[in-house]
């Protein structure tokens, strides 16, 4: 249950987002887009793995996978908001 | 009123349905229905096989271990033996050999104590190693009331059993992968995971043993002529008429391996050959009320080289840790009985292994602490060395005539002994001993099985995060893991 909980919250965390920055007249570029989207999916891989490695009896491995593919999603989510962001307040 | 107008456009609101939507289908499809696409085909097939795509498979009795077809031949057993004689009387004293085995009570007393108290050898650690040891095999007898004999079955049990012909039926008729799907669904219920299957022609035959070593006098023979296989003082014969390989799979515990070398890990491996045991003298009173004889092995050293009966069926590759290293949960054993009842044929297959061990991975030779596992890169056909130690005869343990990484188990009974455990740190270290709930092993295993490129790599990430044995302040937590503990450690 734990995993579909996830997705559902998500999924309302950016579509709300999303409906913001419409109402605030923000554009995404498709590149945006697409770092967005891997961004997301290494999010969720990252927290997949975090779970499992815990489950797993290997804590060291969660947090090697919190740096390895977890500050990288971060950054990839971090490019788009930034850019379209600036181009926001840029217009402003 | 007009503060209470929504500001959503009718188009905003249908978007947003839409997005709601694919969010939910998304988590539907997180929901475990079919893990894979392998597994929706397995079940819309309903076939007892199911590997994943990134297994393939090679073809008949051509297994990544290269074999000299000419020099493999079955395997002497009754003369198996992996310490008497391997080294020299002072260092068998020293490792303390004759005492194990001859032990007086004494003796026996103080040899416990002086371990109880250290991680992994607390009182609780010892009465479980007690209580998983196996019984199972040390209660089976004979007609002729040999104990640990279980080439039949035990035959108190089997003679209750009757076959459909003394009922006035005739005996069950099935195809062979109907009959292989059947035993696979028996073995699971009984604890096991998997079957697979071989034919019994020159080539498989040399997996079996010639004999075994607790019974040294009963050689296996294969017999024309007879419909139904007997034992005598002097050989156990197995029909060769419709005769047929099945090999199954059961597995051990993996939180009990990375607690090696423990007396939890040393019950664990006691309670895991208690499981195959089990599951082997069950199969054989099930088959015999289809009206099908089955025979087998006794518990150690079994009626075959069970590895390679893992190796040629389809369930692994031999890799440099000498085992049947399979291609999910490692941690399973494999044995191998001979039926007349119909079954299919199965194939060797490769997933990586043997290249990831040659490449990249040497962990449980480095893990070994008597350095009883090769270090050389490429498998050889020589049998294993130790150049300290003259007195080493590995043609009493090793079959010639394989290209790996041949195991010295002298080394490693002698290690047995320095510790009182099984060891196991090799099978704990293991770079593809890892259980399911991480993703990224299936991210792994396939990159593995189609490219040694990025070999080092993994095995140097396996290394960083920290997977393999458990550090010993970890071992006793073993006790309160209450909930968490798997049903049978599994």
């Amino acid at each position: 249950m734990f995993w579909p909980i996830v997705m559902v919250i998500l999924t309302i965390v950016v579509g709300a987002l999303l409906m913001w920055g419409k109402n605030k007249g923000l554009s995404f570029k498709m590149y945006e887009w697409l770092l967005f989207i891997a961004g997301i999916a290494l999010f969720i891989f990252t927290l997949e793995n975090i779970q499992g490695s815990f489950q797993e009896n290997v804590p060291k491995a969660a947090l090697m996978f919190v740096l390895v593919t977890g500050i990288p999603s971060i950054i990839l989510l971090a490019i788009p908001a930034i850019g379209t962001f600036r181009r926001g307040s840029g217009r402003s | 009123m007009q503060n209470f107008h929504s500001t959503l456009s009718r188009r905003d609101f249908m978007k947003g349905i839409g997005l709601a939507g694919a969010g939910f289908g998304a988590a539907a499809a997180t929901a475990p229905v079919f893990r894979d696409l392998d597994e929706g085909a397995s079940i819309a097939a309903n076939t007892y096989k199911k590997n994943p795509w990134w297994v393939k498979e090679r073809n008949y009795c051509d297994p990544t271990t290269p074999i000299d077809w000419d020099v493999w031949k079955a395997f002497d057993a009754t003369h198996y033996d992996y310490i008497g004689g391997q080294y020299s009387e002072e260092y068998l004293a020293q490792i303390g050999v004759p005492s194990v085995l001859n032990e007086s009570v004494a003796k026996r007393h103080e040899r416990i104590t002086s371990r109880l108290g250290k991680p992994g050898f607390s009182m609780q650690d010892w009465a479980f190693c007690q209580g998983a040891k196996n019984v199972t095999s040390s209660m089976c007898y004979n007609e002729f009331g040999q104990s640990r004999s279980m080439f039949l079955g035990d035959k108190k049990m089997m003679d209750e059993v009757m076959t459909p012909e003394q009922i006035g039926l005739s005996k069950y008729e099935g195809t062979p992968e109907y009959n292989a799907l059947m035993l696979k669904s028996a073995i699971r219920f009984l604890g096991g995971t998997d079957i697979r299957c071989l034919p019994v022609d020159d080539k498989t035959k040399r997996v079996l043993n010639v004999g075994e070593n607790q019974h040294p006098d009963q050689p296996y023979v294969w017999e024309d002529g007879i419909s139904w296989p007997y034992e005598t003082m002097t050989k156990r014969a197995i029909p060769t008429k419709d005769a047929h390989i099945l090999v199954f799979s059961y597995n051990g515990s993996f939180d009990g391996t990375v607690r090696s070398p423990s007396w939890i890990s040393n019950g664990v491996a006691f309670n895991q050959c208690l499981s195959g045991d089990s599951i082997q003298l069950y199969l054989q009173r099930f088959l015999k009320g289809l009206g099908y004889w089955l025979v087998g092995g006794d518990d150690f050293p079994g009626i075959a080289s069970y590895p390679g009966a893992g190796a040629l069926s389809g369930f692994g590759e031999i890799g440099r840790i000498g085992h049947a290293v399979g291609w999910d949960k490692w941690m399973r054993c494999t044995r191998l009985m001979v039926t007349n009842l119909p079954l299919p044929a199965d194939n060797p297959i490769d997933f990586g292994v043997v290249s990831f061990c040659t490449t990249a991975c040497k962990k449980c030779a480095e893990f070994c602490p008597v350095s009883a596992i090769k270090m050389d890169s490429e498998p050889s056909w020589e049998l294993a060395t130790d150049p300290s130690n003259p007195y080493l005869k590995p043609q009493n343990f090793n079959n010639p005539g394989r290209k790996t990484w041949y195991l010295n188990q002298a080394g490693c009974f002698s290690n047995w002994c320095l510790t009182d455990t099984f060891c196991g740190i090799c099978m704990g270290e293991c770079v593809f001993n890892k259980l399911a709930d991480s993703s990224i092993h299936e991210v792994v295993k396939p990159v593995i099985a189609n490219t040694t490129l990025l070999d080092g790599f993994f095995f140097n990430m396996d290394k960083a995060f920290g997977y393999g044995c458990l550090p010993e302040d970890q071992w006793e937590d073993w006790w309160t893991l209450g909930e968490k503990m798997p049903i049978h450690g599994i």
